[in-house]
């Protein structure tokens, strides 16, 4: 480990520009990793929060807001065997000036989802009226309970009272009785999902392959499985993946590259060592020592500047997406990219561990 | 202590002939020369003695055994062999003592211990003072008396010294030769230098001359002795 040190400070330029590689690839990962895993956590809190035990979407729908179900499914679906409950619900965007895709959230019976908003103040609109809720988020745009907000068609629309909710993307919307969005989306029926709640001893999966074989427009997914199956959520993970992976690539070959020019420089020495008792292993064990620091510097580096990026992107909020993004740390996906740090690092070694291999000692020590 | 008998060592598939039967006796304490022009293959066989190459046919024995029951040879270098070179190929980015202490790296021994014994000898070769310097900031005469510690740390049994003296005016040249004599005389060690001056020859007890290839009796200089 000290020779692995010295030889990582003799060329210090080299190892930041290196660890800088490194770092780039680590903090798209865990900004990535990050962004993916709290839309994924987020949902996992609503299922559970709201004890919703089956999600129904059309089919093929990447998103609930481009999700249709007929009233006549609705109607289907709530008299299916076990099915104690349903919630109906309309999602869409619409524009306003601080937030081009603000969520407006149709719901049929909010005092379904009373538990999952925890009113900060006011109260829950009277149905027959325009009055709304809006998340704290919305609220930090300078609305109070008893303003009007404008949205589609320069409706004002009274705020009867302001919610905050652990799913992060429902802070940043306007939840309202569900006929009233409809009628706001002009679309009187539309309904893009159903919560469908069992009755005690109902299977979730059971009830969802009974749904997926009775509605074949239909997918419905128990909660447990829903970030699984949520092609959103599948998306963007896979996506993430990707990107992160190609990035790390990128820094791999950086690290490698140093590695190779590093060796060639001191072959002479590696001659040396070998000459004075080390074996090749040995050898190889230090500069797997100089990957090794190389990439958990980077992956520490690239770690900070991930969390950075969250942070920055769960203030300055832009376009609304900041208001789904948790800033906070995230244990596992530092663990992940340490790991993934790891095994980059044995990645990087395998070309000049392969050049040591073959190294004639006699003709390393001859090396100028 | 080294005996080796009918070496013979080509290279490029056979083209050139750097060793034609060379047989040699080294007994324990034993303090030789081996004189002879550039190319004469004194550092071949310096390298096949210290198993950094191969033979072609003939054997090694070191202590009766054959050299190829020490594999790996890594391991013979280690407990058995002790290095020195014409230009002292001390790591540059490592202090004096930093660089002695580096053949015991894989002995597993603590950092103290380590550095203790690295010091004694620093110590011996008169360079406590520069202990925490690096080669660049010492002089020809200090860095070669440091790698002479470095070879002797993991206390051989037998030194190879390759042209010790090359890099170094005559003057520094004998004395840094005379004190690895000395410091292997008092450990016991087997000491053989590879070298083209007379005078450094002269140091040793025996002195044998080699030429196109074999060795051959000494022309003169101290006592010389063949097989």
């Amino acid at each position: 480990m000290p020779l692995a040190l010295h030889n990582l400070v003799r060329n210090a330029l080299r190892t930041v520009m290196t660890v800088l590689g490194v770092a780039v690839g680590m903090a798209l990962f865990v900004a990535l990793t990050g962004m993916s895993n709290s839309f994924r956590y987020q949902l996992d809190e609503l299922s559970r929060s709201a004890m919703i035990d089956v999600f129904v979407q059309s089919r093929e729908s990447a998103t609930p807001i481009t999700s249709r179900i007929d009233p006549a499914q609705i109607a289907a679906l709530s008299v299916l065997p076990g099915v104690d409950d349903s919630v109906e619900l309309l999602f869409f965007p619409v524009r306003t000036t601080w937030n081009p895709y603000l969520v407006v959230i149709g719901v049929s019976s909010l005092d379904a989802v009373s538990g999952q908003l925890r009113m900060v103040s006011g109260a829950l609109p009277s149905s027959g009226t325009d009055e709304i809720l809006i998340g704290h988020a919305v609220q930090q745009q300078g609305y109070q309970v008893g303003q009007r907000l404008m949205l589609r068609d320069s409706h004002h629309y009274r705020i009867s009272g302001v919610f905050a909710s652990e799913f992060q993307l429902l802070n940043g919307s306007v939840v309202m009785p569900l006929p009233a969005a409809q009628a706001m989306s002009r679309r009187p029926d539309a309904v893009s999902m159903v919560f469908l709640r069992l009755a005690e001893g109902s299977d979730q999966a059971e009830t969802a392959r009974l749904i997926n074989d009775a509605f074949p427009s239909l997918e419905a997914m128990p909660a447990g499985t829903l970030n699984s199956q949520l092609l959103l959520t599948r998306l963007g993970q896979v996506s993430a993946l990707v990107i992160s992976l190609l990035a790390l690539l990128a820094g791999g070959i950086f690290v490698s590259n140093t590695l190779v020019m590093s060796l060639t420089e001191r072959i002479r020495e590696i001659g040396v060592l070998m000459a004075i008792g080390w074996s090749r292993l040995e050898v190889m064990r230090t500069l797997m020592a100089e990957a090794l620091l190389i990439c958990l510097l980077g992956a520490v580096a690239g770690g900070l500047m991930g969390y950075g990026f969250l942070f920055l992107v769960s203030q300055i909020n832009p376009e609304g997406m900041g208001w789904w993004v948790l800033s906070g740390l995230q244990p596992m996906v530092f663990l992940q990219a340490l790991l993934l740090s790891l095994f980059l690092a044995v990645l990087c070694t395998l070309q000049p561990a392969w050049l040591i291999l073959r190294l004639d000692p006699i003709q390393a020590l001859r090396n100028e | 202590m080294i005996n080796c008998d009918e070496l013979v060592k080509t290279y490029e598939r056979g083209r050139v002939q750097a060793l034609r039967g060379v047989s040699l006796k080294l007994e324990r304490g034993e303090q030789a020369a081996l004189m002879g022009p550039s190319g004469c293959g004194k550092s071949t066989l310096l390298n096949l003695l210290g198993a950094l190459d191969r033979y072609d046919s003939g054997e090694i024995r070191v202590d009766g055994r054959l050299l190829d029951d020490f594999r790996p040879f890594h391991l013979y270098r280690r407990k058995f062999v002790g290095f020195v070179f014409q230009f002292h190929h001390l790591i540059p980015a490592l202090s004096l003592l930093e660089n002695v202490a580096l053949p015991l790296l894989p002995i597993r021994l603590k950092r103290k211990e380590r550095y203790r014994r690295a010091s004694a000898l620093l110590e011996e070769m008169g360079l406590s003072a520069r202990a925490d310097f690096r080669p660049g900031d010492v002089s020809g005469g200090e860095r070669q008396r440091a790698a002479i510690a470095r070879a002797l740390v993991n206390e051989p049994a037998l030194i190879l010294a390759d042209e010790p003296t090359g890099s170094l005016d005559s003057v520094t040249g004998e004395q840094v030769v005379q004190f690895l004599l000395d410091h292997a005389r008092q450990r016991e060690a087997t000491v053989l230098i590879a070298t083209h001056n007379a005078a450094i020859a002269s140091l040793t007890q025996n002195c044998y001359r080699m030429s196109d290839g074999r060795l051959q009796l000494a022309a003169g200089g101290n006592v010389g002795r063949s097989e």
